[in-house]
């Protein structure tokens, strides 16, 4: 029984393949290959890891009171609420840094003219 | 006699040189899915030939059945350029852009694969830059982004820009993705990363690019990123409706729970 991490590139790194090679087995004469492989958890399933813990935080902060009750019940709808902020923040501050390239355009027009010139001198249709 | 043995093995030393420098030499294959571009396809060829000078390389156009003429045009272009180095499949009719890829993968004969767009907005100047980023880091794909600093977009107006900058965040939010850019489809893959990612995608349009590279992030791909700069359509129209929206949310949302 040989157990390898495959290291190609391009398996999932945290597969684990069992390789059973059977050459000398009694009962089967034919060489066996038995392959296992666990496959690595789905993103929907961390995420809901991820609210799972945070459930149970709210939840032992409610059992442990040690934060007044009132605040402790809304403190859900703050972190929505804040998550919220931030999508928006970081919608705001991305448009703001917004990359743009006006100098390109204009690159690509000498481009264009070049590339038409030397296309119709080979007998290619560029026209528009 | 000493003189014309030294000459001989400087001979034979120098043919394994040359023939171990062929072997190491890459080939890479250019496939772009075109359909009515009869204006810029001929452009966009010149520029790869010029941008990629000592480079081993071929162009796979697939063309959706154009009314236009684009095929006549590539035709012509074979004619300049050869048809060793232009290779033309010719489909009926549009039948989608994951399937345009896999058509285009079968004709083509290189180590890498370089998808790009055939309206200009993807300029073949960063072709350098893709195949120097894959051999200085050795990854797997190498994709183009938009949205860091020394890259950038022109002539989208303030409603375009939110809509990007929004479908960012939430992709980024939801997915976590390895890449700044999702919806990119200016990218340098393996061969066998291309051959291993596209057989799982079965999305239609821009959501199969997202699609691409978050499988590919998933399955542990060593993924770069290299600046590229796009310039919206220069001949034609480029719509961005609310049926676009809809198809991307619901693209995140499939990605979401599937990948």
């Amino acid at each position: 029984m040989v157990e390898k991490r495959t290291e190609r590139r391009g398996e999932d790194r945290r597969k684990k393949v069992s390789v059973d090679v059977n050459r000398r087995c009694k009962k089967d004469r034919s060489n066996s290959l038995k392959v296992i492989v666990v496959p690595t958890m789905k993103h929907i399933l961390k995420i809901m890891a991820l609210v799972v813990v945070v459930a149970g935080l709210w939840i032992s902060l409610l059992q442990t009171s040690v934060v007044p009750h009132s605040y402790t019940w809304l403190l859900p709808v703050y972190l929505i609420i804040s998550l919220g902020c931030y999508g928006l923040l970081m919608v705001g501050i991305g448009l703001m840094l917004f990359p743009t390239c006006p100098q390109e355009a204009v690159l690509l027009q000498k481009d264009i003219v070049e590339a038409k010139e030397f296309l119709t001198s080979r007998g290619v249709d560029a026209g528009s | 006699m000493a003189k014309l043995e030294e000459i001989e093995t400087e001979e034979h030393q120098k043919a394994m040189i040359i023939s171990k420098r062929k072997r190491i030499k890459k080939k890479y294959s250019i496939i772009i899915p075109t359909y009515n571009e009869r204006l810029n396809i001929g452009l966009v060829i010149y520029l790869v030939f010029k941008h990629l000078q000592d480079i081993d390389f071929e162009v796979v156009i697939v063309d959706d059945g154009s009314p236009d003429g684009t095929q006549d045009i590539i035709k012509q272009l074979q004619n300049v350029y050869g048809d060793d180095l232009i290779l033309l499949r010719a489909r009926p009719k549009k039948l989608g852009l994951g399937t345009a890829y896999y058509d285009g993968l079968k004709h083509a004969s290189g180590d890498f694969i370089i998808i790009m767009d055939a309206d200009l907005s993807h300029h073949p100047k960063y072709l350098p830059n893709f195949i120097r980023k894959q051999m200085e880091t050795g990854a797997s794909i190498v994709t183009g982004t938009r949205y860091v600093r020394n890259g950038g977009i022109h002539g989208w107006n303030l409603v375009r820009k939110l809509t990007s900058r929004g479908a960012n965040v939430l992709a980024q939010t939801l997915l976590w993705p390895a890449v700044s850019d999702l919806t990119g489809s200016f990218r340098l893959y393996e061969r066998t990363a291309f051959e291993d990612v596209v057989s799982s995608c079965v999305s239609k349009g821009y959501v199969f690019q997202m699609e691409m590279i978050v499988r590919a992030s998933r399955k542990g791909y060593h993924i770069e990123e290299v600046p590229i700069t796009f310039v919206d359509r220069v001949y034609g129209s480029s719509k961005l409706g609310g049926s676009e929206i809809v198809e991307y949310l619901k693209g995140l949302f499939y990605l979401l729970f599937t990948t």
